[in-house]
């Protein structure tokens, strides 16, 4: 029962320090209910996969690592069910948008996010998140000039659609 | 705006949703946790199918008790009870070893063990198939070659017998072959593709 305690305690601790960066990573892969379903689905895999957890990586690193793993996974599960984008403008290659706003800077990352497979849009939020090349390798397990090119890659796609030439 | 621009804007954009926020409150989340497990077992595809087979191979073998002669007929059904009985019960073993692996590990090895999870699901699922052809076709010759009853009116129910036991395994094995796990190794194998792997 102790020991219990004790787990519920540091759950409670990793939760609160890291809400941010599970809500941030649940609402960019699906939205409205799913979201929240995915939180949870989040936390669960979190809560039971606590044990294992000795504390050799940051305790954000592997947030990340649950948090991203499962939400690929729920994607692909869920890939049918899932809400499309909400398309901010027309924003063909050829007339890059214009954001007047934050609001509009984000709901077009987010297209741009939705745009690639599961495994680059986990790689580029971790690049919103403004982890170094060397947290995103511990969170992915890609080496650091894999994450380099991959961040170039989508880098370069992003200003190119968006940004004008 | 470049691309900066963007990062600092997703940076300092709020996230706490009303709904979203409920969803990861820490003392929610744990009252949330002590009835998700019971949950998550509920959803598994793996668990329903080994319900649906228990159940059905009771009722095989019930159904076979009461209703079908003794001989050759009956056998056919216990052969499908048992098709069913590994069929559900290979599945659950392979749900348990992926329920015993948490999603800790990082993405690269967590999505190579995905993959040879569901590459052994798709084996699973080839020897189920192959099990219900092989013991369908064993059936069918039962039926044809076994020794028939002589009353007529066991004789009907004998035929009848056979015919809903041939049905049954037809029925299974077209389950079986409209199952996903192939799509889905496929898109991991994709996803390892992205990986460089």
């Amino acid at each position: 029962m102790a020991g219990d305690a004790a787990k519920e305690a540091r759950f409670q601790e990793i939760v609160a320090a890291n809400r941010r960066r599970i809500l941030a990573i649940a609402s960019s892969y699906v939205r409205g209910d799913e979201a929240r379903d995915l939180c949870q689905e989040i936390l669960l895999q979190m809560w039971r996969g606590l044990d294992g957890f000795e504390g050799r990586s940051a305790p954000s690193t592997w947030v990340y690592r649950v948090a991203l793993n499962t939400a690929i996974t729920y994607r692909r599960k869920n890939g049918r069910h899932a809400e499309p984008a909400r398309m901010p403008v027309a924003t063909p290659a050829s007339e890059p948008a214009a954001p007047s706003s934050p609001g509009n800077e984000i709901l077009i990352l987010e297209e741009f996010l939705r745009s690639l497979g599961p495994v680059d849009h986990a790689v580029f939020l971790l690049y919103l998140e403004d982890l170094s090349y060397q947290e995103i390798s511990e969170v992915t397990g890609l080496t650091k000039s894999h994450v380099g090119v991959s961040i170039n890659r989508m880098k370069k796609a992003f200003t190119q659609r968006y940004c004008g030439r | 705006m470049e691309l900066e621009g963007y990062k600092t804007a997703w940076q300092r954009r709020p996230v706490e949703d009303h709904t979203l926020a409920y969803a990861a409150h820490p003392s929610r989340s744990l009252s949330f946790l002590r009835t998700s497990v019971i949950r998550d077992l509920q959803r598994s595809e793996e668990v329903s199918r080994f319900v649906f087979s228990l159940l059905f191979a009771l009722i095989a073998v019930g159904a076979s008790l009461i209703v079908v002669p003794r001989g050759v007929g009956r056998w056919a059904w216990w052969l499908f009870a048992a098709a069913l009985l590994t069929d559900g019960i290979g599945g659950l073993v392979l749900r348990v070893r992926r329920w015993r692996q948490p999603v800790t590990a990082t993405m690269v090895e967590f999505i190579r063990r995905e993959h040879s999870q569901l590459t052994a699901h798709v084996r699973f699922e080839r020897f189920s198939q192959w099990l219900m052809a092989g013991l369908a076709a064993l059936a069918l010759l039962m039926a044809i070659f076994g020794p028939q009853p002589v009353n007529p009116r066991e004789y009907t129910f004998d035929a009848l017998g056979k015919m809903a036991i041939l049905t049954a395994f037809l029925a299974v094995a077209w389950r079986r072959a409209k199952s996903r796990s192939r799509e889905r190794r496929r898109e991991l194998e994709r996803y390892l593709e992205d990986l460089g792997q």
